[in-house]
């Protein structure tokens, strides 16, 4: 509901996330993709249809901005969501040391930059040790290289832990180099669905077959 | 220069002119006691005790009236900070008192509950609820909704969300509102004791300005002075202790 009016955001959308794999919804600003993961994680209410996942699968979910507690520390902010008795503290070590940020356990996110604070929101969301990780344009913010530097710990964190992820974004390359899936939303439907399965890790976004999804996606976004 | 020297220039420069102003007697030193004598009044005060019990009295209402007022200003302002659909029953009784002057109260807190140490408790309640209650209520409201969505995704319950997010995230309105209600409480409590009471710094000044004592009333507006600025000094190294660039160091897990 916008100022009284009722906007239909998405229609007939039907999809299949694929277990232990990463899927990425691929669509334009306003496309209705972030609330289609809302909706998945129980955020946004539903008027029709449904989602059916496990009903023992623990959701995690990265937003778009860190959303770091201001007055805990980073190693507070990782085991934010933990129960005082189920925090292991090699794991949070260990996770520490994934994101690279075990210098700064005891720093407080307004002394790290963006990315880290980024890093450190995706640990707390990997301290949760869900099943199925919702990622909205987690990286939108970050510089190219910052980027790319988190695609590649994302996939590695996906290859390690084997984790099912459903990541959003309007970037198309973004979406060639870490989907496994692609759906392309478009108007609040679902156009295409890509499979890259085949695709081995780490992908070069420039090889000429890759370039071609490219062109079909830009069609179909279009 | 270092800051403790400029500190002290005004205040030497005051002390000087007061000293000649009563040296060369230009108002008689029953208008304007000289600055030894009031020196004199004070040592004497603290030996014989007079001050202390004085101080005690008036400490002892604040903390007391302050205390009770937190709890309410507390309680009240989760509520009106978490249920903002309940604001119309409310609103505009709190405006309305909000700036009603408690001591223009105590003509009928008098007549109601006698000079006692109640109707003092009571004034010190009056003035320093709002402020409080404001501040605290501010805080509630104030919560990032997108924190709470983390704490959602969290699997955190209603309850868990509140002590971990909620009431974390409020703590610096809720020390704002204290400090500014503990500065109400004082000069609420000065002139309560000025109007009707036994004890206390109010009705020491004004007693002794029955008595012409001048020096006396100057000891006393003195001393209320040091001890407020004392009382906001403790207040700031405590609040210091929680909160950490806007947000709070790890207390609250």
């Amino acid at each position: 509901m916008v100022d009284g009016q009722k906007h239909e955001v998405l229609q007939n959308v039907n999809a299949v996330f694929p277990q232990n794999s990463i899927s990425v919804i691929l669509g334009k600003s306003g496309c209705g993709k972030t609330t289609l993961l809302r909706i998945l994680a129980n955020l946004e209410p539903c008027d029709q249809g449904e989602v059916s996942i496990k009903t023992d699968e623990k959701i995690g979910f990265v937003f778009q901005e860190p959303r770091l507690m201001p007055w805990l520390s980073v190693s507070k902010n990782i085991t934010f969501g933990l129960e005082k008795q189920k925090i292991d503290s090699e794991e949070i070590d260990e996770l520490m040391n994934l994101i690279g940020l075990k210098k700064f356990e005891k720093a407080y996110p307004h002394q790290l930059s963006g990315g880290m604070q980024q890093r450190v929101a995706l640990a707390r969301a990997l301290a949760y040790d869900p099943s199925i990780i919702l990622m909205d344009e987690p990286f939108a913010a970050l510089d190219y290289f910052t980027r790319e530097a988190m695609q590649n710990e994302l996939i590695r964190i996906h290859q390690l832990k084997k984790k099912t992820i459903i990541f959003v974004t309007h970037s198309i390359e973004e979406a060639i180099a870490i989907g496994q899936n692609i759906f392309v939303v478009n108007e609040g439907r679902i156009h295409a669905h890509i499979n890259l399965e085949h695709h081995e890790y780490p992908r070069d976004v420039l090889s000429p077959s890759l370039i071609e999804i490219k062109k079909e996606i830009i069609n179909k976004l279009a | 220069m270092n800051n403790m020297i400029k500190r002290l220039i005004p205040i030497a420069i005051i002390l000087v002119a007061w000293s000649l102003c009563s040296y060369f007697e230009v108002w008689s030193a029953y208008i304007l006691p000289s600055p030894l004598q009031v020196w004199n009044t004070f040592i004497s005060m603290l030996q014989n005790g007079e001050l202390f019990i004085h101080i005690f009295a008036s400490l002892n209402r604040v903390v007391a009236g302050f205390s009770i007022a937190f709890v309410f200003a507390f309680i009240l302002g989760i509520v009106a900070g978490l249920k903002p659909s309940l604001s119309p029953y409310y609103n505009h009784i709190v405006e309305f008192f909000r700036n009603v002057p408690p001591l223009s109260l105590i003509p009928l807190l008098i007549l109601w509950v006698g000079i006692g140490e109640e109707s003092k408790i009571i004034i010190i309640i009056l003035a320093s609820f709002f402020p409080m209650f404001l501040n605290i209520k501010k805080g509630f409201a104030s919560c990032d909704s997108k924190l709470l969505e983390v704490g959602k995704v969290l699997g955190l319950n209603t309850g868990q969300r509140f002590l971990k997010i909620i009431l974390p995230s409020a703590i610096p309105d809720i020390l704002l509102g204290m400090k500014v209600g503990l500065g109400y409480s004082w000069r609420a409590i000065i002139g309560a004791e000025m109007i009707a009471a036994a004890s206390g710094l109010g009705y020491f000044i004004l007693d002794a300005q029955t008595m012409s004592r001048s020096d006396k009333v100057i000891v006393g507006i003195l001393v209320i002075g040091f001890l407020g600025v004392l009382c906001d000094k403790v207040f700031s190294i405590v609040s210091k202790k929680f909160t950490r660039m806007g947000g709070i160091k790890d207390s609250w897990d």
